[in-house]
């Protein structure tokens, strides 16, 4: 079953169904249980399979007892059996073959469950969880199916309070309809953009020929690099829409993970917009502890921003890793570290040579945003071929292109990224400024009836013309 | 970087007020209910612009007792949807044809077709159409005119292009071409009208017309839609998918079991139907001494199956044509095998309209070159002397 497909909505409303028979606890918790014990049915019906992800759920919820018991000797060791069962069970490159587990095995939703289980283990050694946290409660907060796949990465307290209130979240017309706007607009990201805009970069990839007119291959290069950003987003914040909504259905309130990532227009603005709840999850549990403990080793305060450059790399390096099991995705989470890391380096340096106040003015310039946005969504755009493709397939386009094209290609994007995104701001703020009731009027519920309408009858003929499988979920395989 | 504990949504899901004004009930449906007309209504307008289509039948007589034929001397243009614009010219007799019926020319080759749109190259303008490149090819290779008066009407019945037979053998032909598609026996010919082939009976022509004002309201939204250039747009895309179409179109019954084996009774009872009028119109044909050559034009359906990796249980995409062959075999007639060689080109159902289902330009193409190749071959007299010209030609 697609994760955003039409057999996966079938499901999410007959849940929806079921899930609201009953407003008590006890009826909720069990509801959502079984069905994302059901949900996990759809990808294997072997037992055996199960095993491992069953034996991670069975360590997480040990280790959180233990530490609710105080055992703070065992903390280091059990969080440190988590992250090398994680790499074992994901496979990582650089672990022996030969210690892997024979027989297939789902690892669905492991890489968020991996998160989960390390929250509660830091925060239950903290002491900042409640202290009563039933298994049915960790199960549901773990397997819960509406983040199980690619998240949102939602945190216990947030959880537990909408699931374990004795008077559930208001289900009431409106927000029903906005939970169903959601679903209806993050199904038309997934299922028409981001499959047109997948087919697009794929059949510039066909069309890229050694022996094809310079201009022609420069362009197929344009197309390659810039579309994927688009494509990634229209696909995971599209399911992430599709979850909200659905997961609003069942009285539960999902963190938001995208807030229009290239309006950035610096790279840690980025990762503040982008897989929020990831990168807000690094923050708390890599960034932070770390600029503190290396803080305390160096505790200058002239030093201090240089630790925080530092901190940055280490934190989304992390986040490259992981992405995946192979020396790529180090290759991947290095730039992503080299951005972050080297933005903080020139805030902390420009903050120093021309002043605060003159700095501030000039990122409030709005020529030098245009070209700062540019730059963040080109750097991005740049780190991602090592995140769609392997070191063949970038042997194979270095190959194809040669080193003038390949500035060319950059030059390009940088420039034409630059213009696109000035102009959609533009436009976006001239659309909004149209006023309604008090609101814009573009937001009114009128124009987003008619707008959801249309893009339910766009999705429905463009799955019904195309005949084509729903596109999958990237992230569904991290 | 401040640390943040808790994942604050950043849009609230408690819109003010909690509950929607009255009139918004009913506004808001009207509003999405306006939207998909307004969005059917201006893709219905777009692709009758983009995807035009007309369709007129001034130069057809309607005649419901020999079949309708069309007027002497007239010339349409008409466009389908899928094809380009094509005008049809017919000539004095009224056949599609830009010789004229007249006494054949002395020292020319005379060919009349029979059977239905198939045989009158429906969608297809006439220079592109099989029987005119069969006849500039046979031209070419005869050293000598051969002259193709083409009877096929749209719509024909067997039973109509037999009640033809006279009329094109007073044409002085060399040879008949009867060319029939699986469509052409969906409709079981009227036992009655088959029994009195050779003497038809008035029949009454307003009881089509009754029986169309009397249709439910059901069937008048599906004809409709059937009407519709949207949904023709959408099924032009949708079946350019062959596993897609094929998929689709095994859903039909009985309009798809002449691909299934065994043949079902009543596809049994149509080939004994077309058996009794292929063989009365080979022994008509034999008693002046003209050969009848049948051609089964395969179906876009069978072309599909030719090129599907994996044939389903039980389905069998030449069984019709082979029927064919036997029929004609078994009545001393000729026959043109289209199927085989279809089989070796690849993705040969896009010869045909996907929609439509008529065959295209490229397709008449090809099946001009089988059957100059096969009227070339020797065993059609007229063209016996042909034959080594032709091979003389390639030698050269």
């Amino acid at each position: 079953m697609g994760s955003a497909s039409p057999q996966f909505l079938a499901y999410a409303f007959a849940v929806i169904l079921v899930f609201n028979f009953s407003r008590s606890v006890a009826w909720r918790q069990f509801a959502l249980l079984a069905a994302s014990v059901g949900f996990l049915g759809f990808f294997s019906l072997h037992p055996l399979a199960f095993l491992p992800l069953a034996a991670f759920l069975a360590y997480g919820f040990a280790s959180l007892r233990l530490m609710q018991a105080k055992k703070a000797n065992l903390y280091a060791p059990l969080l440190l059996l988590g992250i090398v069962a994680f790499m074992w069970l994901k496979k990582y490159s650089f672990i022996p073959a030969v210690l892997f587990l024979p027989h297939p095995y789902l690892t669905l939703g492991l890489s968020y469950i991996f998160f989960r289980a390390l929250h509660l283990i830091i925060d239950a050694r903290n002491g900042d969880l409640p202290p009563d946290i039933s298994l049915l409660s960790y199960l549901n907060y773990m397997l819960n199916f509406t983040t199980l796949v690619s998240g949102p990465i939602q945190r216990y307290e947030d959880f537990a309070a909408m699931q374990l209130a004795p008077v559930p979240l208001p289900l009431n017309l409106l927000v029903a309809g906005e939970a169903l706007e959601r679903i209806i607009v993050g199904f038309f990201k997934v299922n028409v953009l981001s499959l047109f805009l997948s087919m697009i970069q794929a059949s510039a990839l066909n069309s890229l020929h050694d022996n094809g007119p310079a201009g022609a291959r420069i362009l197929n290069g344009v197309i390659i690099a810039a579309i994927y950003p688009f494509y990634l987003y229209c696909n995971f914040s599209g399911y992430i829409d599709i979850v909200i909504g659905i997961a609003r259905f069942l009285r539960i309130q999902l963190p938001e993970n995208f807030n229009r990532p290239f309006a950035s227009d610096n790279f840690i603005t980025f990762w503040s917009r982008w897989h929020i709840t990831l990168s807000t999850w690094l923050k708390t549990y890599v960034y932070n502890p770390l600029l503190i403990v290396t803080m305390r080793r160096w505790p200058s305060p002239a030093a201090e921003p240089f630790l925080g450059v530092l901190a940055f790399f280490v934190t989304f390096f992390l986040i490259g890793v992981w992405h995946g099991q192979t020396s790529v995705f180090i290759f991947f989470g290095v730039l992503q570290g080299l951005g972050m890391s080297v933005t903080k380096l020139y805030q902390v340096l420009m903050a120093k040579w021309i002043g605060r106040k003159r700095y501030r003015e000039l990122a409030r310039n709005g020529l030098y945003n245009v070209a700062t946005r540019g730059l963040t969504f080109t750097w991005y755009a740049f780190t991602s071929l090592w995140f769609w493709s392997n070191w063949k397939q970038l042997d194979a386009l270095a190959r194809t292109f040669h080193p003038g094209e390949i500035a060319w290609v950059w030059l390009l994007i940088f420039v034409g990224s630059s213009v696109i995104l000035a102009l959609w701001e533009a436009m976006r703020g001239w659309l909004l400024s149209f006023q309604f009731q008090g609101q814009p009027l573009l937001l009114s519920r009128y124009i987003r009836t008619a707008a959801n309408t249309a893009l339910v009858v766009i999705s429905i003929g463009t799955m019904s013309l195309l005949n084509a499988p729903p596109p999958d979920i990237v992230y569904k395989v991290f | 970087m401040t640390e943040s504990r808790s994942n604050s949504p950043v849009r609230s899901w408690d819109p003010q007020p909690a509950t929607l004004p009255r009139r918004d009930y009913y506004l808001l449906p009207l509003i999405s209910l306006s939207t998909i007309l307004l969005i059917f209504g201006v893709s219905e307008f777009l692709t009758r612009v983009i995807w035009a289509e007309q369709k007129t039948a001034s130069c057809t007589i309607i005649d419901p007792i020999a079949g309708d034929h069309f007027k002497p001397n007239c010339t349409v243009r008409t466009k389908n949807a899928e094809g380009p614009w094509t005008t049809y010219q017919y000539n004095e007799c009224g056949y599609r044809s830009v010789t004229s019926c007249g006494p054949k020319p002395p020292g020319s080759i005379r060919i009349a077709i029979l059977g239905s749109s198939v045989s009158q190259g429906l969608y297809v303008p006439y220079e592109q159409t099989y029987f005119a490149r069969t006849s500039a090819e046979l031209s070419r290779s005869c050293n000598r005119p051969v002259d193709v008066q083409n009877l096929g009407v749209p719509g024909s019945s067997p039973i109509y292009a037999y009640r033809r037979v006279q009329e094109a053998l007073a044409l002085q032909p060399d040879v008949v071409l009867y060319l029939l598609a699986p469509f052409d026996l969906e409709q079981r010919i009227d036992p009655k009208e088959l029994a009195a082939r050779n003497a038809p009976a008035r029949k009454d022509a307003p009881a089509k017309r009754a029986v169309q004002l009397t249709l439910s309201p059901m069937k008048r939204l599906e004809g409709t839609l059937v009407e519709s250039r949207t949904v023709l747009v959408a099924q032009h895309f949708l079946f350019q998918n062959r596993d897609t179409f094929l998929r689709m179109y095994m859903l039909y019954g009985d309009k798809a079991d002449f691909l299934r084996q065994p043949f079902t009774p009543a596809w049994q009872q149509r080939f004994a139907d077309l058996d009794l009028i292929i063989g009365d119109m080979a022994d008509r044909l034999r008693a002046v001494g003209v050969p009848l050559v049948v051609i089964p034009v395969p179906s876009r359906a069978q072309a599909a199956l030719l090129s599907s990796p994996q044939l389903p249980a039980n389905i069998d995409p030449f069984a019709f044509g082979h029927q064919i062959e036997a029929i004609a075999a078994k009545h001393g007639a000729d026959s043109v095998d289209l199927m085989r060689p279809f089989s070796n080109i690849p993705n040969s159902q896009n010869f045909f309209y996907v929609v439509d289902g008529h065959v295209t330009p490229e397709g008449q193409k090809v099946i001009a070159q089988i059957l100059s190749q096969r009227l070339l071959d020797g065993s059609v007299p007229a063209f016996a002397r042909c034959a080594p010209q032709q091979s003389l030609a390639r030698e050269h």
